[in-house]
Parts: structure tokens; sequence; C-alpha cells
């Protein structure tokens, strides 16, 4: 065996398994995809090593011995003497079936967008939310519909926490409405979520919501989160109502550090991470707030390959960015200055309240 | 049993069991606690001796036989139930021509051409059943004789084996089910639509209903089944002008285990196809089978193809399971 030919295979092995797909393979197939010709048995020892290791499973198969039909045939078609496909009887042909070896890796298939939510931040309009989508929509070539939430531009409305649970209702709600509608057409996957900032807190706390309980989600994207970094996903994805957790942290985010002093039951896990194993926390040294949602970063993020396309649709067990960390610990700051700093965000917004409703009325 | 019934189930025994598939010939033997065994022969000889020493008897072969023969190797046409009550049902084949096949029980001898040759009555559904017996030839290659020449002429003989066919064709009627269906043995001697003429002509004959009902169509259940529900090898979605048709060259899955091919799936919006088939795999724990069974369904004209030998359960459950798939069907 040659190292060179043996680091190809194994590379594209590892390939195979990171996106999940061409899992199962014939030797000669696995051979052209590496621009390997089949000579010699080095390759075979190859595959009977990875069989002992647990990497490779090999598959008995039989194909249509017919000229131009080829169809893979399954046990009880074997049974039957015939082929589907072709009708042919092989008890009447007088030729079996052409059997086969093929090897499936360890591993689970990709999975697919079916469909997502996206939830914008404080004092935006989220312009990025309809960047996203149109680029969504132009990277696959199936209709993977977006819901762009907006609850309108939120200002002074953060720093109450009676604020954040009239904005959770409006959301469940939409959410609710729009699983319905999804079901109605079809589409009884549960969505992946893309959430940004005071949207982020907003989703956290739909999920810790009794009442909206019902809701289940795909994989979870966090940008610019101010969840607080204790939040245990893990209870959230073994109850089902989420599949994982991406946070994409900006290590030049400085807004999301300010939100635990002025933003109710926040934390600045945007820059800091979860302390959640079940959590992803990916750091981007560049980035600050909303970084990841510029043009140039959302074609990285979603491009083939992408942070964002191999964690919507990569099997999990394959996903392991090489800088990924998990947060050790976290202190919420000394909560003396947190009272002050909440204190002067409540007479803030005493001050601007009628300003603000005023404000909402005439452009919510 | 005297000596001359038990050779005479012996013979009887011998050429079902030269057709019979191994898994139920096992089943036979265990559920009757006696030596199993591996190849035809062991059974034989096990079934042979166990029938001299009275711990097989006909009843038992009987039984047997009323689960597995004619189930499964199969095609399936569905139609709309009769309108008729399944009392009046009942009434009408006891006073036909046909109530002396009442009951009649599992026939050993299969006649030439399809015939009726027993109607079940039960309290959950009628059951008639058509036995035909007919030869096949299997290509053996190992006994061609190469090119020999005779005179100025050559001359090259190609071998067949002779094997005989035992099918069974089935009008299987449950009162609860949405459905009546003709179950036809996969035979070359049979022609589909014959024998499904055959089946109505028998059906009217014993006043059950005057005329074939309607096909059901199975477009639905092919469309929501290809959607993730069941392993699917391939579909085709057609209109009048052109069809779509993706296939799996997987043997350890089907399309959606194919990124490319699932991706084109979700591509289409398959309602915009009036016409749907499809080839799947049940298998055994997901459905609560007795085995993983490959079906083929041609949705237009409610046809659904089982390629492996099964038992009556496995039918229904199959039945049970397209027709939840179907729920809603507005298709052709």
């Amino acid at each position: 065996m040659t190292n060179n030919g043996a680091k190809e295979w194994e590379a594209e092995l590892a390939r195979r398994q990171h996106v999940g797909d061409g899992l199962e393979f014939l030797p000669e197939s696995f051979l052209r995809t590496v621009g390997d010709t089949p000579t010699g048995d080095s390759f075979e020892l190859w595959l009977k090593k990875k069989v002992s290791q647990g990497e490779l499973v090999t598959l008995e198969a039989w194909q249509c011995p017919v000229e131009g039909c080829g169809r893979v045939i399954d046990k009880s078609e074997i049974e039957a003497n015939v082929c589907p496909k072709c009708g042919t009887d092989f008890q009447e042909f007088g030729e079996d079936p052409i059997r086969q070896t093929r090897y499936r890796a360890k591993g689970e298939s990709s999975r697919d967008i079916y469909w997502m939510i996206v939830i914008h931040g404080m004092n935006t309009r989220g312009a990025w939310q309809e960047e996203l989508s149109w680029r969504l929509a132009n990277k696959l070539k199936y209709s993977a519909p977006v819901l762009i939430y907006k609850y309108g531009w939120a200002t002074i409305d953060v720093l109450v926490k009676r604020c954040h649970q009239s904005l959770v209702n409006k959301l469940g709600i939409r959410i609710r409405e729009a699983i319905r509608f999804a079901n109605e057409h079809n589409n009884n996957h549960c969505p992946d979520v893309i959430v940004h900032s005071f949207g982020s807190q907003l989703f956290a706390l739909l999920l810790e919501s009794e009442e909206f309980s019902d809701l289940k989600f795909g994989r979870v994207i966090t940008v610019g989160s101010i969840i607080h970094p204790d939040f245990v996903w893990s209870r959230h994805m073994d109850s089902g109502k989420i599949e994982a957790v991406l946070n994409h942290v900006g290590k030049k985010d400085a807004r999301v550090r300010a939100a635990q002093f002025f933003i109710p039951g926040t934390g600045p896990s945007g820059h800091k991470g979860f302390t959640d194993s079940a959590s992803i926390n990916v750091p981007e040294q560049s980035y600050g707030h909303s970084s990841a949602f510029e043009p140039s970063e959302l074609k990285k993020n979603l491009g083939t390959g992408g942070l964002w396309d191999q964690f919507l649709q990569s099997p999990l067990n394959h996903f392991k960015p090489s800088t990924a960390f998990r947060l050790e610990e976290w202190k919420p700051f000394c909560v003396l200055v947190r009272c002050a700093t909440r204190f002067l965000g409540y007479l803030i917004f005493a001050v601007l309240a009628p300003f603000s409703f005023v404000r909402r009325l005439l452009d919510p | 049993m005297t000596a001359d019934d038990k050779a005479l189930l012996k013979t009887q025994v011998e050429k079902i069991l030269l057709i019979q598939g191994n898994q139920f010939i096992k089943e036979l033997l265990r559920e009757n606690s006696l030596p199993i065994g591996s190849t035809k022969k062991d059974f034989l000889t096990n079934i042979t001796n166990a029938i001299d020493e009275d711990r097989l008897t006909r009843e038992m072969i009987e039984a047997w036989l009323k689960q597995v023969e004619g189930w499964g190797n199969q095609h399936l046409y569905l139609f709309e139930p009769p309108e008729i009550t399944p009392q009046d049902a009942r009434e009408a084949i006891s006073q036909s021509e046909f109530s002396p096949l009442i009951e009649q029980g599992f026939g050993y001898e299969f006649p030439d051409d399809l015939q009726l040759t027993n109607i079940e009555l039960g309290e959950e559904g009628i059951s008639l059943v058509w036995q035909q017996g007919k030869e096949g030839w299997n290509r053996t290659r190992a006994k061609d004789i190469s090119p020999q020449q005779e005179g100025l002429e050559v001359y090259k003989y190609e071998a067949y084996r002779q094997r005989f066919d035992r099918s069974t064709v089935r009008f299987e009627w449950r009162f609860a089910d949405p459905f009546v269906g003709i179950l036809i043995h996969r035979s070359k001697e049979i022609d589909h639509s014959t024998a499904i003429e055959l089946v109505w002509q028998g059906v009217s004959a014993l006043g059950i209903c005057a005329a074939r009902t309607a096909r059901i169509s199975l477009s639905r259940a092919v469309k929501s089944a290809s959607d993730g529900d069941v392993e699917t090898k391939s579909t085709r979605f057609g209109t009048d002008d052109g069809h779509v048709e993706m296939v799996s060259n997987l043997a350890s899955g089907g399309i959606n285990d194919v990124a490319a091919v699932r991706q084109a799936r979700l591509g289409l919006n398959v309602d915009d196809f009036p016409r749907a088939e499809g080839a799947f795999v049940m298998n055994e724990e997901g459905f609560n089978l007795s085995r993983d069974l490959s079906i083929k369904v041609v949705g237009s004209i409610g046809h659904v193809a089982i390629w492996a030998h099964c038992k009556r359960d496995d039918i229904y459950t199959v039945l049970d399971n397209l027709i939840a798939l179907n729920a809603g069907d507005n298709d052709e």
C-alpha cells in the first residue's frame, strides 16, 4: 500500500462522512473519485482494515444481469427471482443477478433546509433578513421558504422585562401560525432558525415558555447573541424542541458585552460563548455585532462548505469546526453595578416611554 | 389417519414443498415443535416422519397453507367495495350455484385453468379463491448442448428445466376496509386483464354486485411515501405530456439517502403530477411485518406488486399503510 494512496482514500472517506453523502460505494467508483485506477490489492487491504476498524460495513448486493437494466436487486426480489424494473424472471432468463460487494461508511446522511425562521435584533428593521432570504433562495434549487419575522423597531422596549414577554407572545403566536400553514402545505418539517441580538433573547424566552412548548425547531444559529451564557440548551435538545445550536461568536462584538447591564435576563454569549457543552461555539476574531450579516460574510457562511452551510446540512456527529470551544465558566458582572445600570435603564424607559409609544403608533 | 391417507398427504406435501419458501416451511415445522433442518430435503424428511408419527395432520397443514399459500409474490388491484351489505352478500353467496364451495378448504390439486375452488365466509369478510396449476420452464444453461454439426448444418440446443407453478387468484373483501382487492399470483401464465374480468364475473355470479366497481387510485400514497415516509427505491411522476423519474442505486437506502436526488424531489410540486408510481421497501421493524418487503405501486390503476412470499397479515399491513398514506387522494 502506498502511503500517498492511503492518505487520499482516508481523506475521501472523511469528506464523505463529513458531508453525509456518498456513504455507500462500490470500490471502483470510490477509486474513480480520487482519480486512482483499481490496480493491485492495496486498496482492498485498506477496505478490509476499515471494515475491521468498524469504519466501513460490507454490504452484499446484487444487480440485474439484463443488459441496459442493471437495477440493484434486494433480498426479497432475489428470492422472488424477479427484477422489478425490467420484469425479468431470473430463472426463466437463466442468469443469476450479478453479485456485488459494496461498502457503507459509518455516519449519518446529510440533511436539508426545509424552511427557516429569521428574527432580527433591536434598534433595526433587520435588512439582513431580506439579504439572507434572497441568498438562500438562490443557493437552494428547491423551495425553502424563509419566514422573516419583524417585531418592529424596538428601542427602549428592551429595557423592561414585561415588554419582552409581550414580544415573545407575539413571536410564538406567529410561529405557531406559520407551522400550521407549512403543515397544510405538506411541509411537516421543523424550521431552522437564525436569530440576531435581541431576537436571540426572544427566541430563548420562547423556548422556556410553557405556553409555547408545542413549538419544535431544527437547527438554530445565534449571531450577536445576548442570551445568558449559562442557558441550558441541552434541556431543549433532550426534549426535542431543538436539534442543535451553533453560536457564531464575534470577538469584536462590544454591544453584547453591555447587554447584561441594561437588558434584564441577558448576557454576553455572542462574545463569550455558552457553557452548555451541547452548544457549538465558533469564534470569529474579526466579527463585530452584525458582521456575520454583511453580504460578503453571508456569501462565505452560506456558501458550499461555509460554516452555516455545514451546520445546517451536514451530519452533526461529523460537524466539528477546528476553532469550536466551550466556555468553562461565566459569572455576571457585580450585582450592584448591574442594579445601578438597570435602574438607569428604567428611568430612561419611564422618561421616553410616551415618545416611544407615539413613535410606535406612527412608525411601528 | 390411515396408511393410505398418510401416503396421499405425503405426496401432496412433497409438491407443495417444492414451491414454498423455506422460511415458511421452517415456520410450519417450528410452530409444531418438529425438527427443522436446513435444506428442502431435510424439511421433506422431517415432515414425512412427522406425518408417519401422527405429529403432523392434514388439518395442521391446511391451517398453515391458508396463511401462506397465495399470499405475497403477487399483484394486487384495489377497487371500491360493493354497495351490498355484508349480510346480504353472505345470503346471496349461500343461495348461489357456488354454495357447495363455501368453506371447501384449500385444494392440494390445482386445475389447469383458473377455477373458483373455495369460498370463505367470515364475520369480518369474504374471501374467494381461484386456483390454477401450470408448468413453466426455467432456462438451465448448464444443460445446454454445445453446437453440433449434422450434415451441412450446425445445431445449438438450449436447455430448459420444467417447473410447476401453483397459482392462486383471490378476491378479498374485509367489510371494514374502504377497498376490495383482487390478488393475482405472479405467473406469466396469468393475464391480469383476463383474471380480473374472470373474478368480477364470479363476483357477479355470486350475487355480490352486478358490475365491477371503480379502481382506487394510490397516487397520493406514492407521493406521500416518497416524501420520506417509506424507503423509496424509485418514483415516477407523470402527466399526459411527460414524466419525472427518480431512482436510487443504493443497496442500503432509497432516493432520500442520495442528497442530489432527495433535493430534486424537494424541488418537485407533486400536486402537478396526476399519476405516480414507485418502488418501496417496507421494513420488518418499521411496519410490523414478518419480513422486509419490496413493493411496487402503480398509483393510477391501484396496482400493488409484492415481490416476496409473505403471510396474509403482511399483505393487509402493507395495504393498510398504503391506504393511510393515500388519505386525501384526488388524483387520477
